[in-house]
């Protein structure tokens, strides 16, 4: 197994300007990183060398109407490109991933940007759903 | 120490990479990162309050390079959008959008830096809009002209 298979996405947010860490273990390669002061991370897992997921997380306001935030979830998940959005760690989470089938990492660096776009996107107009009357 | 180390520090603590250079005298530097695809510098003048200023610059697109045309676009869109200063660069090919911060603490620039960087990136995405709408707009006219012209 390639235990490096990642080694284009940390390219691609160099090419970015992001620093990143790389946290590798037995199941999983991860790399984690910062843009604009939000944490976003990237996984691949070693028994599914096709699969890489982008991704962040966000904590939810305390005493967020869990129906309206399913409801806004379920929207942009119906309306956005790429993005899935779910309630996450008893609902006080939300979590926006993008979750690709690729032959290798190296099929996503050039639209990296693109994606990380679309997860900016996709965190701003949930929380500013939320926060509207 | 400097503000502009300070401020390079707090760019990094965001997960940016950043490039510093200072002036001999040690009281201005200039920061350079990239954020969403573009470069982005950050002028740090070291008075009490310090000064800050952040740009980027834009490539206009060969086709599109008129500089009497742009230079008005430009400043319809400065006019419009208000804070932001517009130049001409390199001969027309690049503008540079420009937010004057003012003079203020560190601490109340960096709380709302990345609005402040937003706010160029929308305003130079909004005036090469402009241009590029002018010109096709003109293209078409020509276009339109020329086959009246030769009454097709």
């Amino acid at each position: 197994m390639d235990s490096d298979r990642l080694a284009p996405l940390e390219l691609a947010l160099e090419e970015e300007g992001l620093f990143c860490t790389r946290d590798d273990d037995a199941d999983a390669l991860r790399i984690a990183f910062k843009s604009e002061g939000d944490r976003y991370f990237i996984v691949s897992y070693r028994d599914d060398p096709n699969f890489v997921m982008v991704g962040s997380g966000w904590s939810l306001p305390e005493g967020a109407d869990r129906e309206r935030v399913a409801r806004i979830t379920n929207a942009l998940n119906a309306r956005k490109k790429f993005v899935k959005v779910a309630l996450w760690e008893d609902e006080n989470d939300v979590l926006f991933t993008i979750e690709l089938c690729v032959g290798g990492a190296e099929e996503v660096r050039p639209h990296f940007g693109r994606l990380l776009d679309v997860l900016r996107d996709a965190a701003t107009e949930f929380f500013a759903e939320l926060r509207s009357a | 120490m400097f503000v502009g180390e300070e401020l390079a520090r707090f760019i990094q603590s965001e997960g940016h990479r950043v490039e510093m250079v200072a002036d001999e005298s040690g009281d201005r530097a200039e920061l350079i990162f990239r954020a969403r695809g573009y470069i982005f510098s950050v002028n740090v003048h070291d008075e009490n309050p310090p000064h800050f200023d952040v740009a980027t610059a834009y490539e206009i697109p060969p086709w599109a390079r008129e500089r009497a045309q742009n230079a008005t676009a430009l400043q319809d869109v400065a006019n419009d959008v208000g804070g932001v200063r517009f130049a001409l660069a390199a001969n027309g090919k690049t503008f540079v959008v420009t937010l004057d911060c003012g003079s203020r603490p560190l601490q109340a620039f960096q709380s709302d830096f990345w609005s402040s960087v937003a706010r160029v990136r929308d305003a130079g995405v909004s005036a090469l809009e402009r241009i590029l709408d002018r010109s096709e707009s003109r293209a078409a006219a020509n276009k339109f002209i020329t086959s009246l012209t030769r009454g097709e």
